[in-house]
């Protein structure tokens, strides 16, 4: 296993970060639609708040990213 | 199918020349553009705002703009008095952030070129700015709260002895319990550090996403198609981190200066 093999295989395994960041962002969507489901007054208030929400949870995986440029 | 250019963006900034040993780079250049354009508008507030006679549409306009602001970090940090102190800083962080990072969308910036180099580079595009303001804001809060307590109440907020000393008082067993504090306190200090590296990452992380994601779509697609992907990748990510970053700043200060 030759370090430029090994590099490749590392650069791969760091995009599995994408598989927590999409399950999460589709849990907050999720609580999102539920509660405008449920109270659809809360509508306004609730969608900003959410884009927010699901900017923190992209960091992880902005993390990776950045990890995946510098392994290369 | 089509050929994708090689995407080149370097992540240390270029250097433009050297002042004495010290190098300014193409983001220094776009933050000493960004700092003129802010002052320049500072300065257009002052001498041209009226406050007894009926307001100009720039002025209505500012002024709606303050009040989004205003109700912002009110909802933030859900105390006004807290709202008011913090709100100097948190609008600086937003304008500012904001600001830099859409400021080089605009046509025309980015083709003046020193020494085929260009002169204007985002001004968060660059890790050290980005470290450097999550510094300063993370250090502002430890003396916030040094400020508060005093020094001393400030380390043993960190070292829970009071918490270890309440729990034997009770007795042996909740004596051993609370020895947890000890560690969730020493993992306080590590939280403080962490906020640094996440705050400063996912910042200059995005920034970086966009602009290499702009630049792969630029030398694939031509004409009209990648203008709603530049739209989506560099507007409004950038607008919405600046909107991240200001409101984490806004709820960590407000978690220092609570009960006030």
């Amino acid at each position: 296993m030759t370090p430029e093999v090994a590099t490749i295989l590392a650069k791969g395994i760091t995009i599995f970060a994408m598989v927590g960041t999409a399950i999460g962002e589709g849990l907050v969507a999720a609580a999102f639609m539920n509660a405008v489901g449920r109270n659809p007054k809360v509508e306004d208030t609730l969608f900003s708040k959410m884009i927010v929400a699901i900017a923190l949870c992209e960091s992880t995986a902005i993390y990776a990213f950045v990890a995946f440029f510098i392994l290369g | 199918m089509f050929s994708v250019g090689s995407s080149d963006v370097p992540i240390q900034p270029e250097t433009l020349f050297s002042i004495g040993g010290f190098p300014f780079t193409n983001s220094h250049a776009s933050g000493v553009l960004l700092t003129i354009l802010l002052a320049v508008l500072a300065l257009a507030i002052h001498l041209t705002f009226k406050k007894d006679k009926t307001p100009s549409k720039f002025q209505t306009f500012l002024e709606m703009f303050y009040e989004l602001l205003a109700g912002f970090t009110a909802q933030i940090t859900s105390n006004k008095k807290i709202a008011k102190k913090v709100l100097p800083l948190v609008g600086t962080l937003f304008i500012y952030i904001g600001i830099s990072n859409v400021l080089l969308l605009l046509p025309g910036l980015t083709a003046l070129k020193y020494d085929s180099i260009t002169v204007f580079r985002t001004h968060t595009l660059d890790f050290n700015t980005t470290f450097g303001i999550a510094t300063a804001m993370v250090v502002w809060m430890q003396v916030l709260s040094i400020a508060k307590l005093n020094p001393f109440g400030y380390i043993f907020k960190f070292i829970r002895l009071d918490a270890v000393y309440k729990g034997f008082r009770q007795g042996p067993g909740p004596g051993l319990l609370s020895i947890v504090d000890l560690f969730i306190g020493a993992l306080d200090i590590v939280s403080e550090f962490a906020k640094i590296v996440s705050l400063s990452l996912r910042l200059f992380g995005n920034m970086y996403a966009g602009e290499l994601l702009t630049s792969l779509v630029l030398s694939s697609f031509a004409i009209i198609l990648p203008v709603p992907l530049i739209l989506i990748f560099g507007l409004f990510s950038g607008l919405v981190q600046s909107i991240v970053f200001g409101s984490l700043t806004a709820a960590n200060l407000s978690l220092v200066l609570k009960d006030e």
